[in-house]
């Protein structure tokens, strides 16, 4: 066993000669020489016409490696101890391939692509890459609890009693900022986006709300961050510009050279924002359930995820687990709980339902890294309902052509039920949100 | 601590004078206290020969330093007692505190001032130390309903852009705002003094600024001839050192209508000492205009790795006649670690709106009223 249970160390590369430019995560570091181990049988593979993306250890734990752009190479190795809800290392391999991706795209994000994919000098290289850490840690850390967009790639999003003034209020602001992308972030969640926001690569919507909530998090009023978007414009940079308008509610627009922050602050937040600080209020008040007050879930939903599979957006949440009956077995904490819904959208994605592959593989890459097994492929059909039961609680997967919705159960709900709770829970949310 | 069962005397350390500790026990004369200002030396000396030095316990919070001492006779009974207390001024930066005793049996403790050189004829013009507001306000009581405005649950309150301190409508207080620039290299402190002055969580590991930042500190003043109370809303400028080389638009977008700027160094990286003159020679002369300014050190805790003589700041600030302030160490939740600091910031700032203005009292910036 390489590393402690649950921890995930990071290595990062040159591709060509396996300089070593970063490692993050893990307290205990590997030792230089299992480094220099892993990257040389990565390379002993690539001479055969072998790529090597995968393995795991004896002890449980997991390798993943990647090459982007031929010039950096991301290497994650996982600890073990992610598993639970069934499917073996599947999830955890799922779990470290989305890590390295999520990975490059900060890279990007903050270093733009030319610097990466031709690298003159190793030494800058390793310098400016410290800018990335801070993002990088969030990664790893899986920071913080409630987010899974870095898992999804869909947009965690809160929706706001008042959608529609919100959304106008975005669009001004954004137009007067002189730009057409502009995003409100309420508990680090998009409550309200113009239309171009939401067509801005998912993996970049994702990415973009992570920096805003990391900034947010700081405690700064306002902030004029240079940003490459990994997909839309992996080589020039634009300016992201975010204010916090009330402690937990951001705005943030994506700019060319104009306005400055100093301008687009006195001039432009009070007069769009101001008349608007009650409902950012209502807003903030929906706090981390997410949803508005119109939606009243069932008692016997214990958590829940909601993908949009159209807008890649996602809502999702964990109720305090109120237990019916002293007889009944103690429900999972609320960790627990949000580390059960990732697993069992992995388990759901990988075993039955399609994963919206709107990544940034190239065809080939494609082609190697099929995580959807056998069985789906092997049969025409498609499945739409898939349910789990395990001693903690029950789980259910439901797809529609526009819906994915995922749901944790108490395992006192008898398993005729659950479809019952799925099928209402689902159309209750659309219904009053339309989301 | 334990209040020592001697008799315990204080001194005001606000203004310099004699110590008033002589009182009776035990039959002993009790140590006596002496206060002196030695430029910006604060030193207070007291004789407790009687006492030997593990018997001499010195504690201090904040601003209150307190030296107890206690005597034990063969059986283990108290001989002899005393404590004397002692309030440092509030420019004394309370970190700074350094002890020490001489074989004689002299303690003496000596803290620093956040010091200023004030001559009427410098090259900057810099207001003299509590010549414009009234210091110490945040300790006085008229001053509590303002400074509450500015915490929650006993902590900083944060402030969203939408947001400032409200006061009840009969008493109108202006707000005046500040743009101030923090200068200096990757490291040396500039996130984490924006943080400190505003009451937020300070980084404990360092991440790289990858571009601008800022933060928004409110803070109550009262002006010395006036009367008159403000609210200071000091945006603080933070970029990292970085970011600025790799993106040409962000240092002219610090610079736009900047009022003052902050010059950091740290005191365990010598190269940020003497790159000082250099950033502030930078921001000296016709294209800059009008701009305050302070020299921060940084990581004066971190005294063990102290790479910045005593002596060579004192020549520094010979030659800048410029306000230098120090910080560091754990940040508590009070006003006084941060209130010498941001007084000492909007000091400077009104006495330049002053002379800008070319009349006291009348302040030039558009003043904006509360906005909620
Ligand atoms: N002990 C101590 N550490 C400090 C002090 N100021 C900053 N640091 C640490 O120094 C590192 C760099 O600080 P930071 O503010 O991020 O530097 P910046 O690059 O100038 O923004 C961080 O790890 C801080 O925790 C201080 O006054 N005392
Ligand atoms: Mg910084």
């Amino acid at each position: 066993m390489m590393l402690q249970d649950g921890s995930t160390q990071l290595l990062c590369l040159t591709a060509s000669s396996g300089v070593p430019l970063f490692t993050r995560g893990a307290a205990k570091q590997l030792p230089f020489s299992v480094i220099g181990s892993l990257n040389g049988v990565h390379m002993f593979g690539g001479g055969q016409g072998v790529v090597l993306s995968c393995c795991e250890t004896e002890g449980g734990g997991k390798v993943v490696w990647r090459v982007f752009r031929d010039s950096v190479m991301l290497i994650a190795v996982g600890g073990g101890g992610h598993g639970g809800a069934g499917g073996g290392g599947k999830e955890e391999e799922v779990r470290l391939q989305r890590l390295l991706e999520n990975v490059w795209n900060c890279m990007v994000l903050v270093l733009g692509q030319e610097e990466l994919a031709n690298i003159r000098n190793v030494e800058r290289l390793k310098r400016d890459l410290r800018s990335c850490f801070n993002l990088i840690d969030q990664l790893l850390e899986e920071r913080p609890e409630g987010i899974l967009g870095n898992l999804t790639h869909c947009a965690d999003s809160l929706l706001p009693p008042n959608p529609a003034l919100l959304k106008e209020a975005v669009d001004g602001f954004a137009q007067a900022a002189d730009s057409e992308f502009g995003c409100l972030v309420v508990h680090g969640r998009v409550a309200a986006a113009t239309e171009k926001w939401w067509r801005l690569a998912p993996q970049e919507v994702v990415l973009l709300s992570a920096l805003t909530r990391s900034l947010s998090a700081s405690g700064s009023a306002s902030c004029d961050y240079p940003v490459f978007l990994p997909h839309g414009s992996p080589t020039v940079a634009h300016r992201l510009l975010r204010f916090q308008l009330l402690p937990g509610a951001d705005v943030c627009v994506l700019c060319g050279p104009t306005p400055s922050l100093h301008r687009a602050e006195s001039g432009l937040v009070g007069r769009f924002w101001s008349p608007l600080v009650e409902t950012l209020r209502d807003c903030l008040a929906v706090g981390e359930r997410c949803l508005p007050a119109s939606v009243s879930l069932r008692p016997d939903v214990l958590a829940l995820l909601l993908i949009n599979r159209e807008t890649r957006r996602s809502v999702s949440c964990v109720r305090t687990p109120t237990r019916h009956l002293p007889t009944d077995p103690p429900l999972p904490s609320k960790a627990r709980c949000w580390e059960l819904l990732k697993l069992l959208y992995i388990f759901s994605t990988t075993h039955y339902f399609s994963q919206e592959e709107t990544l940034c593989v190239s065809p080939e890459e494609r082609a190697q890294r099929v995580n959807t097994e056998d069985f789906v492929l092997g049969f025409s059909h498609q499945p739409i309902q898939c349910y789990l039961v395990t001693e903690e609680c029950k789980s259910y997967g439901l797809q529609t052509a526009q819906h994915q919705l995922f749901l944790l159960i108490p395992p006192s709900v008898p398993t005729f039920a659950l479809r019952t709770v799925a099928t209402q829970t689902l159309s209750d949310i659309v219904a009053a949100t339309g989301f | 601590m334990e209040k020592g069962r001697g008799i315990s005397s204080e001194d005001s350390g606000s203004k310099p004078q004699q110590g008033t500790g002589d009182h009776q026990f035990g039959g002993n004369s009790c140590p006596t206290g002496k206060i002196q200002v030695l430029g910006d030396i604060f030193q207070f000396t007291l004789d407790v020969s009687e006492f030997s030095p593990e018997d001499v316990i010195i504690t201090s919070s904040n601003n209150l330093l307190e030296v107890h001492a206690e005597k034990l006779g063969e059986d283990g009974s108290v001989t002899n007692t005393f404590s004397h207390r002692c309030t440092l001024p509030s420019d004394v930066d309370p970190i700074s505190v350094t002890m020490s005793m001489e074989s004689s049996g002299l303690l003496t403790v000596r803290a620093h001032r956040v010091c200023f050189l004030f001559t009427t004829n410098t090259m900057e013009d810099v207001a003299p130390p509590g010549s414009v507001i009234v210091a110490d306000w945040h300790r006085c009581r008229d001053s509590k309903d303002f400074f509450s405005k500015i915490l929650h649950k006993k902590r900083r309150k944060t402030f969203g852009l939408l947001e400032s301190p409200v006061m009840p409508p009969h008493v109108a207080v202006d707000t005046v705002h500040y743009k101030i620039f923090i200068s200096g290299k990757s490291g040396v402190g500039k996130t984490a003094l924006a943080a400190r002055l505003a009451g937020l969580n300070v980084p404990s590991v360092h991440y790289e600024t990858t571009g601008i930042e800022t933060t928004v500190v409110y803070w109550p003043v009262k002006l010395r001839e006036s009367g008159r109370v403000l609210f200071f809303r000091l945006q603080l400028w933070d970029c990292g050192e970085n970011a600025t080389r790799r993106f040409d638009h962000l240092l002219p977008s610090c610079k736009e209508q900047v009022d003052a700027v902050l010059f950091l160094f740290s005191f365990t990286d010598r190269t940020s000492f003497d790159d000082l003159s250099n950033q502030i020679a930078k921001w000296t002369g016709p294209p800059v205009g009008r701009v305050v300014k302070l020299v921060v050190g940084t990581k004066f805790d971190l005294f063990m790795h102290c790479d910045v003589a005593e002596r060579d700041v004192r020549d520094f600030k010979e030659t800048w006649r410029l306000p230098l302030l120090r910080v560091g160490g754990e940040v508590s939740d009070g006003l006084g670690d941060v209130a010498p600091f941001l007084n000492c910031l909007a000091e400077q700032l009104w006495h330049q709106d002053c002379v800008t203005a070319g009349s006291a009292g009348h302040h030039p910036q558009q003043e904006t009223v509360a906005l909620l």
